[in-house]
């Protein structure tokens, strides 16, 4: 079996009368940097809170480190570190002490020789009040305070709001040190497509309160390709079927750009034999073009539908 | 830090239709072909490169193991990874097979846009024309579109 930190299985969430989970698995191996891409709303920071004990669930299956984030002991908390984009620390509180307190609330594991060069590398002000820190400042101290404990899980939700692109490019270095060390792992949820293809080596896309796709970047880029093909006159009636025929042909399109008789496959089981029966279609008189996806053209296909607009 | 990244440390192509894993593991081959790492130097740790390069760790790991099986490179526990005596005649015999699959794919690129075999061959000549006018000669090839604006600075 695998070594998996969270392991989840069909988890369920209702808010009200919405459900916003509706049935999510998602597997994050240990030593991995896996990151869930998802738009506003499709619940997740739900599965992530759910994930790390700050929510509890409606139904399915979930493990963190080993045991049910419902029944998290101290042992495990202290094992972990979770950021979001808030800040819950009184405005009035001075730097230096909220590190104080969270060394002292992390105990062993608090490395001070860490922390003070993170707080260095983070430009982050010691004398200052929490309250009189820009967004920015707050997202690094947020990322200060959970990287000093060398977390054996460290889930990030929306880390890089209010970044700018050094700090960006710090976070990046240090996620990049932290997966080194033997056992780190990473869970990050990202609007930041160009961030995440560089850090993650495993996506998770999440729609409408389930996981759709998952696997290493390279997976999906195998899985997920383009075929430009030129159709005969009249010769396209087949090839327009082909997405209810063929298992792994996701939809058949016009691209505006191309000459008249051009189409695109979008294939998100693409094998060899899948392509070769599409090109073989009557009607579609050779392949032009194959080619794997990016992970940005992935996330647009996975991802498009009537939902909200994405805002980062 | 002064560890030999010769190069390496062009920005990787996330939009490539060639893997990133295998993007990284040309670079190297066309480094040791080249005599930038000769037999027995050591290569970078994967943290630096990691670093330098802003990928996942794991991608190096990956690139090291692939190297490591084709016998270019062997790792010794706690010291790092070197290059093998036999890497050097591979990766340049490695190195013509990808530059060939590289004008294939170019030669391709022609015959869509309907030249014929005359006007390619005028193209090449020209473009190699204009390139041993550069300053550097263009002596060296390199993998990836990157390479060959690399090679300039770091030969």
């Amino acid at each position: 079996m695998s070594d998996a930190v969270i392991d989840m299985r069909g988890v369920t969430r209702w808010f009200g009368r919405e459900e916003v989970l509706a049935g999510a698995d998602l597997t994050v191996e240990r030593g991995s940097v896996t990151a869930l891409l998802g738009r506003n709303g499709c619940g997740k920071s739900t599965l992530l809170r759910i994930a790390v004990g700050l929510l509890g669930r409606h139904g399915g299956e979930a493990r963190v480190l080993g045991v049910d984030p419902e029944a998290l002991g101290v042992g495990e908390r202290l094992r972990m570190a979770y950021v979001n984009d808030v800040t819950a620390t009184p405005g009035r509180t001075r730097i230096r002490d909220e590190i104080e307190l969270h060394a002292r609330l992390r105990g062993d594991r608090w490395d001070d020789g860490h922390a003070k060069e993170l707080l260095e590398r983070f430009e982050v002000p010691l004398d200052k009040r929490i309250g009189a820190l820009s967004k920015g400042q707050q997202a690094r101290l947020r990322l200060v305070l959970a990287l000093a404990s060398r977390p054996e899980l460290l889930v990030l939700d929306e880390p890089a709001l209010g970044l700018d692109l050094f700090a960006r490019h710090e976070l990046m270095e240090l996620l990049i040190d932290l997966v080194q060390e033997e056992g780190r792992t990473v869970v990050i949820a990202s609007h930041l497509i160009d961030d995440v293809e560089r850090i993650a080596d495993r996506l998770a896309f999440i729609r409408e309160g389930r996981v759709t796709h998952a696997g290493t970047l390279d997976e999906l880029r195998d899985r997920f390709r383009r075929v430009r093909v030129s159709v005969e006159a009249g010769g396209s009636a087949a090839l327009d079927r082909a997405p209810s025929e063929l298992i792994g042909v996701r939809q058949v399109k016009t691209d505006r750009a191309a000459p008249p008789d051009e189409r695109v496959a979008i294939l998100d089981d693409a094998t060899d034999e899948l392509i070769a029966r599409l090109v073989d279609l009557p009607g579609v008189t050779r392949k032009i073009e194959v080619r794997r996806m990016t992970i940005r053209e992935i996330y647009l296909e996975v991802l498009a539908g009537k939902e909200e607009e994405v805002t980062s | 830090m002064t560890e030999p990244t010769v190069g390496l440390t062009e920005p990787v192509d996330f939009e490539s239709d060639v893997p990133v894993y295998e993007q990284i593991g040309n670079r190297l081959k066309f480094a040791v072909a080249r005599g930038a790492y000769a037999p027995g130097d050591r290569l970078p740790s994967v943290r630096a490169l990691a670093r330098s390069l802003l990928v996942n760790p794991n991608t190096i790991v990956r690139v090291y193991r692939e190297l490591e099986g084709a016998g270019l490179i062997e790792s010794q526990r706690g010291r790092g990874v070197f290059v093998t005596r036999a890497a050097a005649r591979r990766c340049q015999r490695e190195r013509t097979t990808i530059v060939e699959e590289r004008l294939r794919e170019a030669i391709a690129l022609a015959r869509r846009a309907a030249l014929d075999d005359d006007e390619i061959e005028a193209l090449l000549a020209r473009l190699l024309a204009e390139d041993a006018t550069r300053p550097d000669g263009g002596r060296d090839a390199g993998s990836g579109d990157h390479e060959a604006r690399r090679v300039a600075s770091d030969v």
